[in-house]
């Protein structure tokens, strides 16, 4: 519900961002509140390329469809699609409730295709953790589901030892969070020659000593770290698409073409709060990227998103899913670490769905009236 | 580059190793400790760092990559029974570690987005030549990557030894590998002898007597069985 306290704050943000020239830039500025919903369709197009030479064996695709639904904050509106395939039917992560078209072309389809149009809604995100919360607790089953380890988020050995050494002597669940959150923002990086969004392997990442990566590496471990610390936390993978209307070049698609907007967010279960929106990566981000580039900590740039995104989200980005280890249905390939790009198989086996040369595939998003 | 060392000769200072850590207090504008600037390469597809050693403007006469400190420090070997990379539309293979018990075998991963592994590729090659004719099997592990990536790699480096597929970066979990390249030499008596985490200079003498020192000392010149280097099953066939 939007109340006239929310539309006024969001109103007078826009405004100031709005006025405010270069340079000028208020902490307060960024600051997501619940407020209207907007509207996008998302086209998504695959085309696949057969091997050179080898029109034998069917072809598979996996796309993935924004089907995370939290009615607060983000509404699937479905899919339709146009496919010269032989089946195409939408399948379901069996733990985690990801949605994918899973799709087969026979060995005699010479140029397989789809476009698949998605409908959502979603809104700014605030949770306000300086008051008590009312929210229920969260279930024994996605308790469990989301403190356990993944193939790529171990909860023990060197993660565990680093939560605990990042959460030492904080008494509640917040400031738990609050530290490790601080810890990624301080410690990390985000290496703009990571392929794609990273791959999220945390052990090997703190193994190394070396803390660079992007959103799948860093919050990745950001999610780790928590759910070692005992607390309820899950990567929410998903696509930029629309501009930060708080003025932040990097933390928007500014353009209609988001193939390569993928981003995965996150999120913690807090008691009182329910599931609470945070971005530590989003902050590496703006530290690289925000114009003018390699900000520093202390600029006001990257302290307002520091203070916003542990809390708020701003609604310019959809959620496909929550899933991790996520097996292609007919698919005797390995699990991919998390389902965030379309995935396709021809008799060559896996394509790589990074390598835009052996694997094209288009995104757009517009915003809609409803 | 790094010589490969074995772990008792694990050296003390820290400036000949290549496994970097990053240092407090040195920070760039990125807030990245800044020793690292220089030795990150480009892309870290797999979530595995990837490192290039600072061996050559150091003048040190081994980089090494060992030590007693290393999980696997004369430890069992773990197992590596992994898809070999093979071409398009051939039947699959997997080669187990388990049956080249009794030979040196020199398990390297690596990924072909990570520049020095590229790069180590044709001395490896040479390194597996001049060991054809001895008890040493050279099997390298591709780590995370699809096997459409890998053989398109290949179509420009060849290489003369398998490549096995971990594609769920089992084995790099199960080898304690968390930087790319990474080497592990294993004894006739299955035990980790030496590794290296970073690039090694396969060419340097030192490294060819680090795994000539593994043979057994009655071991013929030649093996007593075929299993020696076998091409991958890439473009090279």
């Amino acid at each position: 519900m939007i109340t006239r306290r929310d539309f006024v704050v969001s109103g007078a943000a826009l405004s100031a961002a709005a006025l405010l020239p270069a340079g000028a830039w208020a902490q307060t500025v960024f600051a997501p509140q619940p407020g209207a919903w907007r509207n996008f369709q998302v086209v998504t197009r695959l085309d696949v390329t057969k091997p050179d030479g080898k029109t034998d064996g069917p072809v598979r695709a996996w796309v993935p469809l924004p089907a995370f639904s939290e009615d607060q904050w983000f509404r699937p509106g479905g899919s339709t699609w146009s496919t010269n395939a032989a089946t195409a039917e939408v399948v379901g992560d069996p733990k985690f409730g990801a949605q994918m078209l899973a799709l087969e072309w026979s060995a005699s389809q010479p140029a397989p295709s789809v476009e698949i149009t998605s409908k959502i809604a979603t809104r700014d995100r605030a949770v306000d953790l300086s008051k008590p919360g009312t929210a229920a607790p969260l279930g024994e089953k996605e308790r469990v589901t989301f403190l356990a380890a993944t193939d790529l988020i171990p909860t023990d050995g060197i993660v565990k030892q680093t939560s605990d050494k990042i959460t030492s002597g904080a008494k509640d669940e917040v400031t738990k969070v609050r530290a490790i959150y601080e810890w990624i923002v301080e410690n990390t990086y985000r290496n703009p020659a990571t392929r794609g969004c990273g791959v999220g392997d945390i052990a090997a990442l703190l193994k190394s000593g070396d803390l660079g990566g992007k959103c799948a590496d860093l919050n990745a471990l950001f999610v780790g770290l928590v759910r070692a610390a005992g607390i309820p936390a899950r990567d929410v993978y998903g696509l930029r698409v629309a501009p930060s209307k708080f003025g932040y070049k990097s933390l928007g698609a500014n353009s209609e073409v988001v193939t390569k907007a993928q981003h995965c967010r996150s999120e913690v279960f807090l008691s009182g709060y329910g599931w609470v929106p945070m971005d530590p990566a989003d902050v590496r981000k703006v530290v690289l990227e925000e114009p003018p580039g390699k900000l520093g900590i202390d600029d006001p740039k990257v302290v307002a998103a520091r203070k916003t995104l542990f809390g708020a989200w701003e609604g310019n980005w959809m959620a496909y899913n929550v899933a991790h280890d996520v097996a292609l249905p007919g698919s005797k390939g390995p699990k991919v670490g998390f389902l965030m790009y379309p995935q396709a198989e021809t008799v060559a086996g896996r394509l790589d769905c990074l390598d835009p040369d052996t694997f094209r595939y288009s995104i757009r998003a517009t915003e809609i009236s409803v | 580059m790094c010589a490969l060392f074995r772990l008792r000769d694990w050296p003390s200072a820290g400036p000949l190793s290549c496994n970097i850590k990053p240092k407090q207090g040195m920070r760039g504008a990125e807030g990245r400790p800044q020793a690292f600037v220089a030795l990150l390469l480009p892309a870290l597809f797999t979530g595995l760092l990837c490192v290039s050693a600072p061996a050559a403007a150091q003048g040190s006469a081994g980089l090494l990559v060992t030590g007693e400190d290393h999980a696997l420090a004369s430890a069992a070997a773990p197992p590596l029974a992994l898809e070999t990379l093979v071409p398009v539309g051939a039947p699959a293979a997997v080669i187990d570690s388990a049956a080249l018990r009794g030979r040196v075998v020199l398990v390297h991963f690596f990924a072909t987005w990570c520049e020095p592994c590229r790069e180590e590729l044709p001395a490896l090659n040479r390194l597996a030549a001049r060991f054809a004719d001895r008890p040493m099997t050279l099997l390298s592990v591709d780590v995370g990557e699809v096997d459409a990536r890998v053989r398109r790699f290949l179509d420009t480096t060849p290489v003369a030894f398998p490549i096995l597929m971990d594609r769920e970066r089992q084995a790099a979990r199960a080898w304690e590998v968390s930087v790319l390249p990474s080497s592990l030499l294993v004894g006739p008596d299955g035990r980790v002898h030496a590794q290296a985490q970073g690039p090694v200079d396969w060419d340097r003498a030192e490294n060819d007597r680090t795994i000539a020192a593994l043979f057994p000392l009655s071991s013929p010149a030649h093996p007593a069985q075929d299993l020696t280097n076998p091409p991958s099953g890439g473009p090279t066939q």
